[in-house]
């Protein structure tokens, strides 16, 4: 099983990292995680674009000196589930591929963990909620050895959603379009990232504070 | 016919001839493809390997070796491809690729004994690339003189343990494989390393270019007809003492950094 020692929300991501990963590890994979959405969203502003989205964010961190090991996109069959909460669905498409990340146990840690930390919540929401009716949730890991495994959940909506979105339930008939959904594993290397650390620091400034939020 | 360092050229010489390589570097424009590129480009080390997959290039370490002398064959590696793939980019530009890295690999502080960029005759209908890469590094190392034959002896040995292990890994395999395939064919780097008691590296290297109308989906342990697919080669064996690379090594990590940040600026949406 996947020891667990911090969760931190990163802009529209969820990170569970491994209890086993240093200081500087953390650091270096936050980072990364933070300026490939930082670089996604601002090429790709418009939230319908699931796919255009999803490859911007994983070339800007393929640039961050990041490698792809498994990009298993197309192996996932995904079938709408008749009704899901943004957690479930992220947890039973993991089960295929990534099962010890995710199971019922941290889903409830995490539920509770947000529930009281009112700026994470905050900061969550409004980047998983685009224009009140497009979600774009992201859940992953980052092992002992600075391995990152993530899902992307995108998909839009008919009605504005009010509330937390984390605990909404959402229908396959209130869907528009497709559900995208996009994974990959990646590895930061601290050796290789050391060419980045200084230019990510500097380009992602301020927003380092405001977007990487500790929940433990 | 193997080929010694013709032209030793003094400390000096190497430092400003890199410098002049850096000027060369920076400036390059950051293209879409080379900033995509820049990660998929870069070393990992795979524990279970002990080796790391370098784009299209995979270098197997001895278990002597120290964290600092991989980083040195990386960085040297990386250096190395990342001049002579802008100085010549061209598919038909190969050989002048190859030569380009090996006279950075020099100024790099490695002192090369190599052979020249030849067409590889197979002596059989079906052959393996995995076995060519083999042969290849296998015959760089037996004409390589005036090293420690222990040290060579080690090479050959990590180098079959590395393909064999690489066998095993089907991630890094997937990831080495990606990037050594393009449309008519592709090409890839074989190689390993040893340090001796004194700290001294010892790397011999294979390049294999092939080039094939009907590109299968694997490239490494599967059979291809010989009548299929044209192949051409060149080896290496070399030899670094750390002070020869140290005085490089700050131009070569600044060079290496800034081609990294401009990429990072770049995509972030920063002039560079």
């Amino acid at each position: 099983m996947f020891a667990i020692s911090k969760v931190f929300v990163c802009a529209g991501a969820l990170v569970l990292v491994s209890k086993e990963l240093s200081a500087s590890g953390i650091d270096d994979s936050l980072d990364a995680l933070l300026y490939s959405q930082t670089v996604a969203s601002h090429k790709v502003p418009d939230a319908v674009e699931h796919e255009a989205w999803n490859d911007a964010n994983k070339t800007a961190l393929k640039v961050t000196g990041a490698l792809f090991f498994d990009d298993p996109v197309i192996s996932l069959p995904v079938t709408t589930p008749d009704t899901f909460t943004l957690l479930e669905l992220t947890q039973k498409l993991l089960q295929g591929w990534a099962p010890a990340v995710l199971n019922q146990q941290v889903i409830s840690n995490l539920t509770s963990q947000l529930g009281s930390n009112g700026a994470a919540l905050e900061l969550l929401q409004r980047n998983i909620l685009q224009e009140g009716k497009s979600i774009r949730f992201m859940l992953g890991s980052v092992s002992a050895e600075s391995t990152i495994t993530m899902v992307v959940i995108s998909f839009a909506v008919k009605e504005p959603i009010p509330g937390n979105v984390l605990e909404r339930r959402f229908n396959a008939e209130q869907i528009v379009g497709n559900l995208a959904v996009d994974c990959y594993k990646a590895l930061i290397d601290a050796d290789d990232y050391c060419f980045s650390r200084a230019r990510i620091l500097a380009l992602l400034g301020e927003r380092r504070e405001k977007q990487i939020i500790a929940l433990t | 016919m193997t080929e010694l360092n013709k032209d030793v050229i003094s400390a000096v010489e190497r430092f400003s001839l890199i410098a002049q390589t850096n000027e060369f570097i920076a400036a390059q424009p950051v293209l879409r493809s080379r900033s995509a590129r820049v990660g998929s480009s870069l070393p990992i080390d795979k524990d279970e390997l002990n080796a790391a997959i370098m784009g299209s290039g995979i270098a197997g370490f001895d278990a002597s070796m120290s964290k600092r002398s991989k980083r040195i064959v990386k960085n040297t590696y990386m250096y190395a491809d990342l001049v002579a793939l802008l100085k010549y980019p061209a598919p038909n530009q190969k050989e002048q690729r190859y030569n380009e890295f090996m006279r950075l690999m020099k100024l790099a502080g490695w002192f090369a004994f190599s052979q020249p960029y030849n067409r590889y005759t197979a002596t059989s209908q079906k052959l393996t690339m995995d076995n060519v890469a083999l042969s290849v590094l296998h015959t760089a190392v037996g004409a390589a003189v005036g090293q420690g034959q222990a040290a060579l002896k080690v090479l050959s040995t990590v180098a079959d343990a590395t393909m064999d292990a690489l066998k095993n890994e089907p991630q890094a395999l997937t990831l080495f494989e990606n990037n050594s395939k393009k449309a008519e064919g592709g090409n890839f780097c074989m190689s390993a390393a040893s340090q001796d008691d004194e700290g001294g590296i010892t790397l011999a290297i294979a390049a294999v270019q092939y080039l094939a109308s009907a590109q299968p989906t694997k490239v490494l342990f599967v059979e291809w007809a010989t009548s299929a697919v044209e192949i051409y080669n060149a080896g290496a064996t070399m030899h670094m003492d750390e002070e020869d690379y140290a005085m490089v090594e700050p131009l070569i990590v600044k060079a290496l950094t800034e081609q990294r940040e401009k990429a990072l600026s770049y995509e972030f949406g920063q002039s560079v």
